[in-house]
This record gives structure tokens, sequence and C-alpha cells, in this order.
């Protein structure tokens, strides 16, 4: 070989190696060397433990790295430190952050989005959501407001409450806001007389809680916003006033429980941070690894723990594995109108979902039109079945007769999951995984305004009995009363989701209001025939059309911008979570997150064509 | 020797002004005195506080606001005791908080684990004694700066609390541990008796033994007191020790009145106790002090820390009331002290 050719293949072989170098770079690592990083907000405080027992146990499941780290106290910038080292790692496949401080801390979570590495804020929301994939924790308000429903009952709507929180942290101040806010709302009787202010350590919490009772003699009921109920309550003994003024906790430790067998805490208001953290760690896998997208937001379920319960709360939750072969568990998903092209992406993520799980294949079943007593029939049969191991009601029509028909399944130990629209007794499902239809129909609003400059006359076609679809509905109306107060609805054409329906909707809608600007259609493919409706009439561009759903049939519209734009659900990743959720719920893996929404997705010609 | 340590003594005290006028000069003798210092400016709060709310000094319950601030004040003052001969010995010691952590989680694991309460207690004890006696001889035989020192032996220290307890306290303990904290004989709390007596002894032992004086002597002048046969070296490894001693003291009868041992159950008592010092008349620089002075300027930290709940002062604002008092405090006894020396 020449001394050339030499040097050519020498410089081939660098080159080739460079490349090869650089496509490893650039691919994801194997699961087994992935990372994931929790990054606590206070690291050593008890609060950890329960959420860090869920955090292991998804990691044994999917077989990944995963630790918890953080500063001993809140501080950001030990925060920023510990995910800038992160990032700079090339085996960190995700972030969960528990934010000290929002502003602070959201560059630099952008910072590891842009290097491919998802994140999710647990815990507490952060306030910019373009820095996070997703959120799964405990609203806080919401936490605060549970608390105040414990505490206007406990006191029968009257009296006066006290407060003692570790109130300059962000998290806390949430708290206290919703508690008074629901008590604002829903018990005037009960008035907050002030708030104890402590740094998290018992001893500040017990100097606080003791000097408070001291200015206030007549306080009735102490809340704490974490977990220091237990000591609260000590001080009350040490007083004279157990019994006399009640003790309420947030979150679930040891001492607290103790404190509450023994009658000197009344209550503790807890957080699911087992759920919290095992599917914070599913997403941010299922992320990394690309198999699906993932809810915006999940909100764990605050659980109340009273005398009466306290033995069952006491026992930690415990991962149990599943049995080797599962594929004798049927998991049934319930529709309301099978063979709508709606359901398209639906049944390839819940195909993906059993073939990841290696359940026993099953498909969408129901009626082929909105028909309650076959859905009933559909459910009662999953009911009778012995490997029905859960049933997700994709689509309810009426509403009250599933929660009905559910609520049964669920006493049978049966897990059920609504999907795409909730009923209205959450204790007729284990969990939620759908779309927040107020927040789409707002999201819809904002395009009318965006469509008319503010101000023009709307109509509506939509399935008017169906709640999901009033939800919509109300979102948009609100979202237009609000900010584009010179755009009118003036009509609402109720239509049954079939296409001649759909067609004859929007026919009607235009026959009767010729100075109709725009048509919004809150359903899927109505966008469609809504469009085809004004090309018949040669108004395509003269009236503005948006609609709902990206289903195959409605994407030439969207691309020729005969379609104004479409809000769409994150279909794919609500069948794909609700299978896993029902998988874990069965075989007793982890509980889960109560509500989950997927997040509004405009698709309109320009997104369609990047 | 004691003849050589007086003379020392003499020359590291401030003597006091010669007599001059009789009374005139004897107000400004006692004005130059810190602790009369803060007895009048507590005493001054305690009038103004009467006024701005009903509750703070007598209501319809008797004492009981100051009840509260005395248990409160009590665990702190237990190591105030201790802390007091370590500063005027010329020496502190930030690593408090973590001992008092540390103690209680291992004294609380031990009895978790069945382990009898004087076991456990003595195993708590002894972790913090060696803890004490690691800063003494760090800083003086090693010659290791003790703000460094103290600060590492804090995270050490700290450190293990969250180690043992992976961040899950151990409570629920027998009441014959739990009566350490809460026993009220003749209707007085336990925490109250314990700072009592010590306080009692920290007192004796500065005024009425040798040790007291070679304290004073090796914080007024560390080398001629060395040069005068002070064991200077032994009398920092004790205080360090005796520092070590008092926070695992406290650090059981926080555990035993929450009856929990948490990993971070206090967070600050050192800088609050070291404030106290020096407001009522502590020198960091060693050599000076007392310990009713530092019982005082404590006492008036902890009213300042009530009265911001009792008036319902804004908690972002409490730190800040808090400095720009103890400051007004400090300063106006600096001044105080300026203008006797002038004279």
């Amino acid at each position: 070989m020449s001394k050339a050719m030499l040097t050519a293949s020498a410089l081939a072989a660098v080159v080739a190696a460079a490349a090869g170098s650089t496509a490893m770079a650039a691919g994801k690592v194997p699961p087994a060397q992935q990372e994931y990083i929790w990054v606590a907000a206070n690291v050593s405080h008890p609060f950890y433990a329960e959420g860090k027992a869920g955090w292991d146990a998804a990691a044994k499941s999917l077989g990944v790295k995963a630790t918890l780290v953080g500063p001993e106290t809140p501080d950001v910038q030990q925060q920023i430190a510990l995910i800038e080292a992160a990032i700079a790692k090339p085996t960190t496949a995700g972030i969960l952050i528990y934010s000290v401080n929002d502003d602070a801390i959201e560059p630099v979570l952008k910072k590891a989005r842009d290097a491919g590495i998802p994140v999710i804020s647990g815990n507490g929301e952060i306030k910019d959501h373009s820095a996070r994939d997703s959120f799964v924790g405990t609203a806080n308000s919401a936490l605060g407001a549970s608390a105040a429903d414990l505490v206007g009952k406990a006191l029968n709507g009257k009296g006066k409450v006290g407060i003692v929180s570790f109130i300059t942290a962000q998290n806390h101040q949430e708290r206290v806001q919703g508690f008074k806010d629901e008590l604002k709302a829903k018990f005037p009787g009960i008035e907050v007389v002030g708030i104890a202010s402590e740094d998290g350590t018992p001893q500040s919490e017990t100097t606080a809680a003791a000097t408070f009772l001291q200015a206030h003699p007549d306080v009735n009921l102490l809340w704490t916003t974490d977990a220091g109920s237990g000591f609260v309550a000590q001080v009350l003994k040490d007083q004279g006033l157990t019994g006399k003024v009640l003790a309420v906790g947030t979150d679930r430790t040891a001492e607290q429980l103790a404190a509450i067998k023994d009658g000197t805490v009344y209550a503790t208001i807890t957080q699911d941070t087992v759920a919290e953290e095992w599917t914070a760690l599913y997403f941010l896998y299922w992320k990394y690894n690309q198999m699906s997208s993932i809810s915006d937001t999940c909100i764990t379920r605050p659980a109340v723990i009273t005398k009466d319960n306290v033995a069952s709360m006491e026992k930690p939750f415990v991962s149990a594995a599943p049995p080797k072969d599962v594929s004798g568990q049927s998991y049934v998903w319930v529709a309301a109108n099978i063979g709508d092209p709606f359901y398209t992406d639906e049944l390839k993520a819940w195909a993906a979902a059993v073939k990841d799980l290696g359940v026993k294949p099953s498909t969408i079943t129901g009626p082929v039109n909105q028909d309650v007593p076959a859905q009933i029939a559909v459910v009662e049969q999953a009911i009778a079945n012995p490997t029905t191991a859960g049933i997700l009601m994709g689509a309810a029509i009426d509403y009250k007769s599933t929660d009905t028909v559910l609520a049964k399944a669920r006493a049978q130990g049966i897990p059920v999951l609504y999907g795409n629209g909730q009923g209205e007794d959450s204790n007729a499902r284990d969990a939620f995984v759908g779309t927040d239809n107020v927040a789409l129909g707002r999201k819809a609003g904002e395009l009318a305004k965006a469509a008319l400059g503010g101000k023009g006359k709307v109509g509506i076609t939509a399935i008017t009995a169906a709640l999901n679809i009033q939800q919509r509905i109300d979102g948009f109306k609100d979202y237009l009363k609000a900010n584009a107060p010179d755009i009118q609805v003036v009509a609402i054409v109720n239509e049954d989701g079939s296409a001649k329906s759909q067609a004859d909707a929007a026919a009607n809608i235009l026959q009767a209001h010729p100075d109709l600007n725009l048509v919004y259609n809150t359903d899927d493919s109505g966008s469609l025939f809504i469009a085809q409706t004004l090309k018949e009439q040669g108004l395509t561009g003269k009236i503005q059309v948006i609609g709902t759903n990206a289903a195959a049939d409605q994407l030439p519209t969207l691309k020729d911008g005969e379609v104004y734009a479409n809000v769409t659900q994150d279909l794919f990743a609500e069948e794909w979570i609700s299978l896993h959720f029902m998988f874990w719920l069965h075989n007793k893996m982890t509980t889960v997150p109560d509500t989950c929404y997927g997040a509004a997705v405009v698709v309109n010609k320009d997104t369609l064509n990047k | 020797m004691s003849l050589d340590i007086d003379t020392l003594l003499g020359s590291t005290r401030s003597a006091p002004p010669v007599p001059r006028l009789g009374r005139k000069s004897r107000w400004r003798r006692l004005l130059g005195n810190r602790a009369v210092i803060m007895l009048i400016i507590n005493i001054a709060f305690i009038v103004i506080m009467t006024q701005l709310s009903p509750y703070f000094l007598y209501a319809g319950n008797g004492f009981a606001n100051f009840k509260v601030m005395f248990v409160s004040m009590a665990m702190d003052t237990i190591v105030l005791a201790a802390m007091v001969m370590l500063l005027i010995g010329g020496m502190f010691d930030l690593s408090v908080d973590g001992v008092v952590n540390m103690t209680g989680v291992v004294t609380g694991a031990l009895l978790a684990s069945g382990v009898a309460i004087w076991v456990a207690v003595l195993a708590g004890v002894a972790s913090a004694l060696v803890v004490g006696i690691v800063n003494g001889v760090a800083v003086t035989r090693l010659k290791m700066n003790p703000l460094m020192t103290t600060l590492g032996t804090w995270w050490v220290s700290q450190g293990l609390a969250f180690g043992i307890t992976q961040g899950i306290s151990s409570h629920s303990f027998p009441q014959g541990f739990i009566n350490i904290g809460y026993a009220a004989p003749f209707g007085v709390t336990m925490p109250i008796w314990y700072a009592g007596v010590l306080v009692a002894i920290a007192i004796w032992v500065l005024a009425k033994t040798k040790f007291g004086y070679h304290i004073y002597a090796t914080g007024g002048n560390r080398e001629g007191a060395r040069l005068h046969g002070v064991k200077v070296d032994r009398v920092t490894i004790i205080s360090f020790a005796l520092v070590a001693l008092a926070s695992a003291f406290s650090g059981i009868v926080y555990a035993a009145r929450l009856n929990a041992a948490v990993p971070q159950t206090v967070n600050g008592l050192n800088l609050r106790v070291i404030a106290g010092a020096v407001i009522g008349g502590c020198s960091l620089n060693g050599g000076e002090g007392s310990i009713v002075g530092a019982l005082l300027g404590l006492f008036f930290m902890t009213m300042l820390t009530n009265a911001s709940i009792m008036l319902n002062i804004s908690p972002y604002w409490q730190m800040c009331t808090l400095g720009v008092v103890v400051l007004i405090a400090v300063g106006a006894d600096a001044l105080a002290k300026r203008r006797i020396s002038a004279v």
C-alpha cells in the first residue's frame, strides 16, 4: 500500500472514529446506565422518606439508577449547582425538582431540557411551565383547601384558628392561601387569627406555638403547615390545653401518627409522595426513552388521617413486584362511539402499552353510537369476568350512571379510571387521566381572539349533553368574557358526534347566523364538516373555524388553512398512562395520582408544516 | 501562684474606676456593668411590652407567657452556662447545633431499639464528649483555627444525625425517659431546674474556683497565663468538653420533651446563645463576661422573639426587627461604656 493510501486510510479511520464517537454521544444512554436525579429542597427532612420509597421502588422496577440529592436547608444556589452538575453528566436521563425559588431555578431547568434531559417539577408547580415537561405533585393550594375542609368540619363551621407555618417558604405560602380562600368561601364563621412563623425545626415550632397560644388564648385550633403537629400537641399538653385546642397537621410522619393514635393530634393531611415520585420517575423514563408523551399536570390526592384510619395508614406502602406472567390480566377500555377516528392515536397507544406490559391483548370496546345502556352493559360484563384487572371508562356519555357501575367495579377490587372526561363522583374511580376540558376551551378562546382580532360573532357546535363538552364551552366563554369582551357567542347548536349530525349542525348555524365570523366545534372531526360546508357556500376564509383534536381526516383542512387551528388533547399519553396506572394498581406496585391532565396543544398550518 | 494570678487578672480585668465624688461615681460604676445595663434594658422592655400586649406579662392565666419564655430559654441556658466559660476563655464553638441534634438522635435510636435508658443517655453523652475533646485538642495541640474546626465538627455531627436517621425520627420513648423533660417538681418543669442548677454551678466555678480564675486568665492573656503556669491548653480542652456535655444534655432533654429524636431539632441555637452572651457582656476576644450578664442578654433575645409573635409582626420582618433591636441594645451599651471610661 502506498504512503498516500495509508494516509488516506488513516484519515478515514480517524474520521470514522470521530463520527462513531459523536453518534454515541448523541444517542441515549442504555437504561442500566441511566441516572435520574431528584433535587430536594431540604433533603434530610423526614418528609422525604416516604417519597424516596416510591422513587427507589420505581428505579428498581425500571432497572435504572435514581438518587435523591439537595441542600440541607432551602438553598436555590445549591440546587442550581446540583442541576448544572447533572447536566454535565452524560448518564443523566431526567431531573425531578422541588423548587425553592422558581425565578432563580427556571433558567437552569430550561438548560437541562435543551440538553435533552426531561424535567419534572414536584411538590409545588413552578411558574414558567416551559421550564418543565410536567408537574406531578400536590397542588399546595389544594392541600390547604383540604385542610380547611377538615378544620371546618372539626369546628362545625365556627371558631378561631391559628396557623403555625414555615411561612417564608413558597409552598407553605400557597398552602396557607388555599386554606384561607377555602375558609372564606365555605366556612365564613371561622376566623384565622394569626400565623406563628417558624423555621421548620421542632424547637422553633414549639416556641412559636407556645407563644402564639399566649397571645391568642381564645384560639380553638392550631393548624401546622408541615409535619410539626405532634410537637404542637406537646405544647398543648404542657399548657393544659389538650382537648380544648385541637391540633391538625400536614404530611405523614411517624410521630404525628403516634400522636393521632393517642388523641393529642386531631388529624393530618398527607400528600401521596409515593405516587408522586413513582409516577415522576416513570414519566421521566418514558420521555427520555421516547416511549410516550406524558401528562402536563398530575395532581396527587391529599388524604386525611384521623383516629379512624390511622391504623391502616400507619404502615408505609411497600411496592410489590408484579407476577412474572401477566398475560392473563385483562384490561378493558370502554369507549362511547368506537370506530370514530378520534380514537386513532389512542388505539396506537393502547396497543403499545399492552405490548410494553405483556398483558392480555385487548382493544377498545363499547357502543358504536352514544348508547348509555350499552356502555353500562360492557362494564357489567367486565366486572363479571374474573380476568378483568382494570377498567378504563374512556368516554362516558352519562356520568351519573357510569359513576354507579364503576363504583361497583371498585368495590370488587377492580381499579377504575376515567379518561377524556370525568364524572362528578371522584370516589367512583381511582384516577382520571385525560384533558382539562376547561383549559381546552380556554385555549380555543385564545385562538378565537387571535383569529378575530378581538372582535366578532362566534357560533358553537357541540354535543351539549356531554359534561366534558360543557366544560370546554364554559372555558371558551369564560376566556372570551375576561379577555375579549367584544367577541360574542351568539349561538350554540347541538349535534350528537356523528358525521351527519355535525354536518347538519354546521349548515344550520350558518343559515341562522349569516353574520357569523367564526365557528368553534368542540369535538373531534366537526371542524372538517364545517370547513366542507363553508367551501360549498363559498365562505372559506370569510368565516374562521376552530376545531378540536387532530384526527387524520382533519389534517388536510388544517394544512390548507381552511381551518384556522385545532386544539387537541394528547390522546397517546392518555391511553398509555391509563393502562400503566391500572397495571400498577392491580399489581399493587404503587398508588397513583388522582388526576392527570394532558396539555392543550395547538395544531395549525404552521405546526404541521414544521 | 495565686498572687501571680491576681496580678495577672488585675492586668486583664478592667480595674474599677477610682472613686471620686461618692454617689455619682458609684452610679457610673454601676452603669459600667453590662449586667446592670441589661437588667435596665430588660425591665424597660417588659414595661413597654406590657403596654403593647395585654398577654405579655400577666393575664387571666397568671404569668403563663413568662413561664413559656422561661421554658424556651431554659433549653438555651443549659448550653449558655458552658458557652460563657468558653467565651471568657477566649474561644467559641460553632458545633453546638450539630451536637445537640446528634446526641438526641443517638440516644433516641438506642431507646427505639430497646436499650436501657441510662445506657442510651450515656451513649449520647459519650458521642458529644468525643466532639468536645476533638474540638479542644484540634485547637490547642494541633493549633487549628477554632472557627474552622468547630464548623467542621458541626457539619460532621449534624451529618451523623442525618445519616443515622436517614431522615426518619425515632419516637415514642419510655415514660422514664420522657420524665427527664417533663417532670415538674414543685410545679416547675425540669428544664428550668436543670438550667438553674447549671447556672448556679457556672457562677460558682467562675467566681470561687481556681479553674474559674484560670479561665479568665487564659481568655485575658493566653500567653501571659501560660507563662505564669496556667495550663491553658487543659483549660481550653475542658471548656470545649463542657460545652459539648451541655449540648448533649440539651439534646437529650429536647428528645424527651418532643418524645422524638428529630435530626434537625434545633437550628440557630448556637448563634442565639453566643449573641445572648455577647449582648450580656462576654467579649469575643476573651477575658470578660459574666453568667448573670449573659443570662440577661439571652433573656432579652427570648423576649424579642416572644414579642414578635405577640405583636403579630410579619415573619418577613421579624429577623430584621430582631437585628435592629440587638444593634441598638449593643450600641447603646457601647456608648455608655465609652462615656464612663472617658471620665
